[in-house]
């Protein structure tokens, strides 16, 4: 007798790939609200890290390439309202690039819930 | 936003030009806009220091560029080699479809591969249950078999003497044990048994490096005072007492006496000697083999014991052979062997002696059972490569769609290979089979038969051998498919090149065939030789059987005769029997020693000792055997014990020994030495009847001088009597039926009497002729299924060149050649193809009969006749094959033919 498969939970992968590596993390999270190109994506991570994070070229097409080849985020068509010239690429996150996106996000969550009770409570001595 | 100034921006691009192309190919204007983005958010937050940790920003984003790059070319490859798989997985689903939409092909090429295969898996069984399988021994590599060699005998026994001195004068032995030949009447269990039993040294086991199954061996003192102790075999303990483990300590009865069973043997066991005769003994009984030497006397004394030594770690068996050589020199100085005698000690491996005589047929099987695969595998590989032209325009098609060269070589690789497994896999079945053929006709003296069966081994060697057919059928077509698919390659070239390979292929198989058939034929005439020598005897309807008078019931020579008249008269009572007689060694059943013998009135060269073959018979033997009486009378119920001493002798001996004057009533003294005859007086016997030449050990023995002394008579000569001897009984009817007779008759000599090794007389000839029989029906099954080939092959070829030039034909009779014509075309195509496939044959056949000379009996391996009848036939073949698509060609309809162009 073999006892009956359970089957993983669809996030399982994604957890897995948790803790994200915090280049991907910022990239994800730069295209989760819209599809970017290269430089917007750069100045939208310099933004919400409040300039602590700089991309430069090589990290970030590099990241982009390995994103893409993880299937967390795809090339797609400019918009159409796009400015042209320099042909940007623009990218869009994928499902899978989602469920990551959020496994990491639960994460930093339960980390920061537990700073916060940490700090809350004080040592006993 | 500012423009950079063109200094910056040449510098960016510059830098940019660092990064691992394969991100950045294409899009360096992005990165070139990104990278100076970056710059300029550096200096906006670091004025004064920008420059430097810019510069150090860069260096840093360079190398994590190329690490990427690095990461993700590693994953790439991985995912390649995935979807490379991937593609040969397709690649094999793609070839079974296309195998399975040309079952002809697919049917046709396996059957031909697995016969091919079915043959060398076979016979690498047999090969290696032979040849290769260890012996049973304890390293057997160190076993040895002694045998004595004189004038005129190659192969005789020892004397205990001699037996002495090499056990302990002779350095490369450890050990060395003596045995003789004998056997036992089991009359326990009322059932009487007649077996095949040795009288062995007490450290025969030990030299064999053999520990019994159960119990132990014989102690010394056991074999010193003779005690009625017996080691049992395997089978006989399994057949005869149903394997009970109880049996060691307790007694069995052995003709009228209690013998004490002290061990079992392991299942398998022989001495060398018997395994190379297929022989069998089912119980040992302690033979005495005194400590010490003696001096020898002249000539060595009475030579009957077989020899087994184990020699000393590291000796090899020419080191013992030169040892040997060195000590028979010394006893030959000292007087024992006069150098007229020839004496000769030859010592030989365990491997040799078991398998030694087998080792050059099976090899020769071996190749003639490659060729045979050979053809098969150029024929498949004419197949493909026909498949290959008819399918020229698919696979150029493929080829334009984007197809690799390598891939399609690959497929036609795979094609291959897939068509080989499947064959091997069929070629195992058949192989199974075939052996189960082979266990069937073997010669049943074939030394280890019973062991022969498919072997892991064996199935190895089949499915290698598959492999390299695969690569042999399936490279060859696919390396020209390539260059024939190749777009840019003429379609005409490919054809003709195709063309060549096949021809080529044909050429080699007509070679083949023509290798076996001469082969074939060379056998088959030896064997046709042999089956026309004629042994000194009638090979009529007669049964025989061996009997064995036991001192326990007939302890007198006298009471032994009468049982002997009593069972024959018996036997001649019977319905159906026509004559009976009795003889103390069957013709082409046994091996025969030699006696001295003093011929009256012969005076022998110095240094030569007359001797002859010796045989006691009853009255009636030469009658039931069929043996010519050329002068003089048989023996009768005159001739009793204490009537004329009387002998016949046969042709070789008056030839020999009689050169002149009247043979009958010459005196012949038996034993020349004086040590057996017994005084001068007593020993002499006179001639009364001369017979016809028998030849004894085997159908090519030459015969020697014999003679014949009355059964009643026999002691007088010898000092006993013959108390084993085979009985012959000649009828009209079915000699297997004789069965009930026998018994009744064995019953009227005495109930308790055990009978062996009945057989019929047709059955003790076939066993001489088995081992060449077995050849030649074997290479007659190679030599024919390669011929057959090779006639497919040709016609093969020939159509579809017919068919390949049939628009050539076609407009050549439409502006007025005859049919003829279109016929010779195609036929001279075909003849030039067979006329070199001829001449390579009889080249590789000159090299490769010499191999045969040892196999073949009367017969040169280069014997003109037979190259004369063999050419002929695979000529014929040829041209059948030849003429049919020529027939074909002469009758297109030359507007058809065009019209479907």
């Amino acid at each position: 007798m073999t006892p009956p498969k359970r089957s993983r939970p669809a996030s399982s992968n994604a957890v897995s790939r948790t803790p994200l590596n915090a280049k991907w993390f910022q990239i994800l999270l730069a295209l989760a609200d819209a599809d970017r190109h290269g430089l917007e994506i750069v100045r939208e991570v310099e933004r919400s890290t409040e300039g602590a994070m700089r991309l430069w070229p090589g990290a970030l097409y590099g990241a982009l390439e390995e994103l893409a080849a993880n299937g967390w985020i795809r090339e797609v068509e400019p918009p159409a309202d796009a400015q042209r010239g320099g042909n940007p690429r623009y990218y869009r996150i994928t499902a899978s690039g989602r469920q990551v996106l959020a496994a990491e996000v639960a994460r930093l969550e339960r980390l920061l819930h537990e700073a916060r009770t940490k700090i809350a409570s004080p040592p006993s001595r | 936003m500012s423009t950079p100034g063109p200094f910056l921006s040449r510098l960016a691009r510059l830098a940019v030009s660092l990064y691992p192309a394969s991100l950045s190919r294409g899009h360096e204007e992005q990165w070139t806009a990104s990278l100076l983005e970056s710059w300029r958010s550096e200096r906006r937050r670091r004025p004064l220091l920008y420059p430097l940790s810019a510069s150090m920003l860069l260096a840093i984003d360079l190398l994590t560029g190329h690490r990427i790059a690095a990461r993700l070319r590693r994953r790439r490859s991985r995912r390649s080699r995935e979807s490379s798989m991937h593609t040969l997985l397709h690649d094999l689903r793609f070839t079974l479809r296309s195998l399975r939409r040309r079952p002809a092909f697919t049917l046709v090429a396996i059957v031909l591969l697995a016969l091919g295969l079915a043959a060398n898996t076979a016979l690498w069984s047999v090969v290696h249950s032979v040849l290769l399988r260890p012996l049973p021994y304890g390293d057997p590599d160190r076993v040895v078999t002694l045998w004595s060699e004189w004038s005129n005998f190659d192969q005789t026994w020892l004397s205990m003497g001699e037996a002495r001195l090499y056990r302990d004068r002779v350095d490369a032995f450890e050990d060395f044990a003596i045995y003789f030949e004998d056997s036992a009447s089991f009359d326990d269990l009322d059932r009487p048994e007649r077996t095949r039993a040795l009288g062995a040294s007490a450290n025969l086991l030990s030299a064999l490096g053999v520990e019994p199954q159960l119990g132990r061996g014989f102690t010394a003192e056991e074999a010193e005072k003779q005690r009625n102790v017996v080691i049992l075999s395997s089978e006989l303990w399994q057949r005869r007492y149903g394997g009970d483990p109880g049996l060691v300590g307790s007694t069995v009865g052995i003709e009228g006496e209690r013998y004490d069973v002290v061990g079992v043997l392991p299942p398998g066991l022989d001495t060398p000697q018997d395994l190379a005769r297929a022989l069998h003994a089912d119980a040992w009984f302690p033979l005495r083999f005194p400590e010490g030497t003696v001096e020898l006397e002249h000539g060595g004394g009475n030579h009957g014991y077989l020899g087994v030594g184990r020699l000393r770690e590291g000796v090899t068996v020419a080191e013992l052979q030169a040892q040997l050589d060195a000590h028979v020199v010394r006893l030959a100085v000292q007087g024992v062997y006069p150098d007229t005698m020839g004496f000769r000690v030859n010592a030989s491996s365990a491997a040799d002696e078991v398998v030694g005589g087998l080792r050059t047929a099976l090899l020769l099987f071996l190749g003639a059972v490659f060729m045979v695969l050979l053809v098969a595998v150029f024929n498949v590989a004419g197949l493909s490569i026909t498949e290959g032209l008819r399918r020229t325009g698919e696979l150029s098609l493929r080829r334009a769609l984007g197809a690799s060269g390598g891939r399609l070589v690959r497929q036609s690789l795979l094609e291959a290979l897939v068509l080989s497994l499947l064959a091997s896999g069929v070629g195992a079945a058949l192989a199974a089979g075939a052996l189960a053929l082979f266990r069937r006709f073997a010669p049943p003296d074939l030394p280890r038969l019973d062991g022969v069966a498919i072997t892991p081994f064996a199935l190895g060697v089949g499915l290698l051998l598959s492999l390299v057919a695969a690569v042999l059928f399936g490279l060859w077509p696919a390396l020209w498919t390539r260059r024939l698919a190749n777009p840019s390659s003429r379609r005409a070239t490919g054809g003709r090149g195709g063309r060549r390979a096949r021809t080529l292929v044909t050429t080699l198989q007509v070679a083949l065939s023509l290798v076996l058939v001469i082969g074939t034929a060379l056998m088959a005439r030896s064997l046709a030789g042999l089956l026309a020598v004629d042994p000194g005897f009638s090979t009529r309807e007669a049964a025989t059987f061996r009997v064995f008078m036991p001192t326990s019931y007939f302890p007198e020579a006298a009471e032994v005769v009468a049982a002997y008249e009593r069972l024959l008269e018996s036997l001649r009572s019977e319905p159906g029997v026509e004559g009976a007689g009795a003889v103390r060694l069957l013709p082409l059943a046994s091996t025969m020693g030699d006696f001295g013998v003093r011929v009256e009135g012969y005076e022998p060269p110095p240094g030569e000792h007359p001797s002859a073959e010796w045989q006691s018979v009853t009255p009636g033997y030469f009658d039931a055997l069929g043996i010519a009486l050329v002068a003089g009378r048989d023996f009768d119920a005159r001739d009793r014990s204490d009537s004329e001493q009387v002998v016949i002798v046969n042709e070789a001996f008056v030839r020999a020994y009689v050169p002149e004057g009247e043979v009958l009533g010459r005196g012949v003294r038996l034993g020349g030495g004086g040590e057996h005859g017994g005084d001068d007086e007593r020993g002499w016997t006179s001639i009364v009847g001369v017979v016809a030449d028998v030849r004894h050990d085997t159908i090519l023995s030459t015969p020697k001088p014999t003679w014949y002394r009355p059964h009643t008579q026999f002691a007088a000569s010898t000092g006993f009597v013959a108390r084993s001897m085979t009985v012959v009984a000649r009828t009209e009817q079915d000699a297997a039926t004789l069965g009930p007779a026998i018994r009744r008759a064995a019953d009227a000599a005495d109930p308790r009497l055990a009978v062996g090794e009945q057989r019929t007389l047709s059955e003790v000839m076939a066993s001489q002729v088995a081992g060449s029989r077995l050849s030649t029906f074997v290479l007659v099954a190679f030599a024919g299924t390669a011929l057959v080939l090779a006639t497919l092959g040709i016609l093969g070829v020939l159509s579809h060149l017919a068919r390949q030039r049939g628009r050539e034909i076609a407009i050549r009779m439409a502006v007025g050649a005859r049919p003829a014509d279109a016929v010779s075309l195609v036929l001279g195509q075909g003849v030039r193809m067979l006329a070199a496939g001829l001449l390579l044959g009889i080249a590789g056949a000159i090299a490769v009969t010499r191999s045969l000379s040892n196999q073949l009996y009367g017969i040169d391996p280069l014997d003109l006749s037979t190259f004369a009848i063999a050419l002929p036939v695979v000529a014929l073949a040829g041209l059948v094959a030849c003429s049919i698509p020529a027939l074909r060609a002469s009758r297109v309809q030359p507007f058809a033919v065009l019209h479907e162009e």
